[in-house]
């Protein structure tokens, strides 16, 4: 009697023992306690993901009707000709806008950058003090990185074939000479470009810090004018898939 | 007795990580729960040896259903959304202090009672001296 009870108990603890050690090696200590917290986040995050999906759903909507009244304009029946050039119309002036050849309007921010006034420690390079090529470009770059939608130096447009380089004591932009200060105007969502730039580790706050003269403002209106001379492509041409002309 | 749930107890051990023994990571909570019905009725079948009331039958019965009450505890809260694994956690866990404190006092009692024994029989070799 005795010995069959200690079998028992042995058999037992030893189904025990492999429940215990294959619990250890699957859950491996994770798993385990799922903060709620945790599983509210997970929930966000899931719900913003579907709203990513129909927006995307929307968009190939939006493009596949796009085409199916291209494919209905192009088909000749003379009547449809007129809403076939708004379309093109409206397409055109959507790059045109894009590409920097219309003067465009809206909300954004100015930034301005000049030289520094403060006195030279002694042996201090005085380039520390001065606006560099390499700034103007860092700025265009975060601004650009915050959704600016359009952005133009002292009236000098920025678009795809923008150069900014440095030429002694002035900086060229598409080839036009601009001397100190630079006002940089950006139209996009204000808020977001200014505290990306004044944030502490922004690029305008180590230009403060090495004392150039770095000022953000926030503005509901801004005029950004048109790229004064327009690009003659001389060596770019269009691929010509086969089968299309 | 004790021998026999600490062999099993380190066999079990052994042979869980040297098997390779895996069931979804979806399971493991109710495992986990069934596990500790478990604990609870080892530790109660400790006691009841110490007490010397051990049955066979109510041993592997208890063991038996409290798993399964806890496990199924355990899945019928998850699907109506309200931890009633809970339940199972304080109840086997309250238990299982419980069983320990009564198995510490009648350890401490025993190691007592052997003590006056031994105490008793100096005492009488001493008048016989």
């Amino acid at each position: 009697m005795n010995k069959r009870r200690m079998w028992m108990v042995f058999a037992i603890c030893t189904v025990i023992g492999i429940g215990l050690a294959c619990q250890m090696k699957v859950s491996d200590g994770q798993r385990l306690y799922v903060s709620p917290k945790t599983v509210e986040d997970y929930k966000i995050t899931i719900n913003s993901e579907k709203e990513e999906v129909t927006k995307l759903q929307l968009m190939i909507q939006e493009a596949e009707e796009k085409l199916a009244s291209y494919e209905q304009d192009s088909q000749e029946d003379g009547q449809s000709d007129e809403a076939f050039q708004k379309n093109l119309a409206a397409d055109v002036e959507k790059y045109k806008m894009a590409s920097g050849l219309e003067t465009v309007r809206g909300p954004g921010v100015e930034v301005v950058i000049d030289d520094g006034t403060r006195e030279l420690f002694a042996g201090e390079d005085v380039n520390n003090l001065l606006v560099h090529d390499l700034d103007i470009l860092m700025i265009i770059n975060e601004l650009n990185r915050c959704g600016a939608e359009a952005v133009a130096v002292n009236g000098q447009r920025i678009t795809a074939n923008t150069s900014v380089y440095c030429s002694g004591y002035t900086v060229r932009i598409n080839g036009e000479v601009y001397a100190r200060p630079f006002r940089i105007k950006a139209i996009g969502d204000g808020k977001r470009m200014a505290a990306a730039l004044v944030d502490p580790d922004g690029y305008g706050t180590s230009l403060k810090n090495w004392g150039v003269q770095f000022e953000v403002r926030l503005k509901d209106d801004i005029t950004i004018d048109a790229l004064s001379k327009e690009y003659v492509y001389r060596y770019m041409n269009k691929l010509q898939k086969e089968g299309t002309n | 007795m004790i021998f026999a749930i600490v062999i099993g107890l380190a066999i079990g051990l052994a042979l869980g990580f040297g098997l390779d023994i895996s069931y979804p990571a979806e399971y493991s909570f109710y495992i986990t729960m069934g596990l500790l019905a478990a604990m609870d009725s080892i530790v109660g079948a400790a006691r009841s040896m110490m007490e010397q009331k051990y049955n066979n039958l109510i041993f592997t019965s208890g063991f038996i259903t409290n798993a399964l009450l806890a496990m199924v505890l355990t899945y019928v809260g998850d699907k109506l959304g309200v931890p009633l694994y809970f339940a199972a956690i304080f109840v086997f866990g309250g238990r299982l202090f419980n069983n320990l404190a009564v198995l510490r006092r009648l350890a401490i009692e025993r190691y007592f009672e052997g003590k006056q024994r031994k105490n008793g029989l100096k005492n009488k070799q001493n008048i016989e001296d």
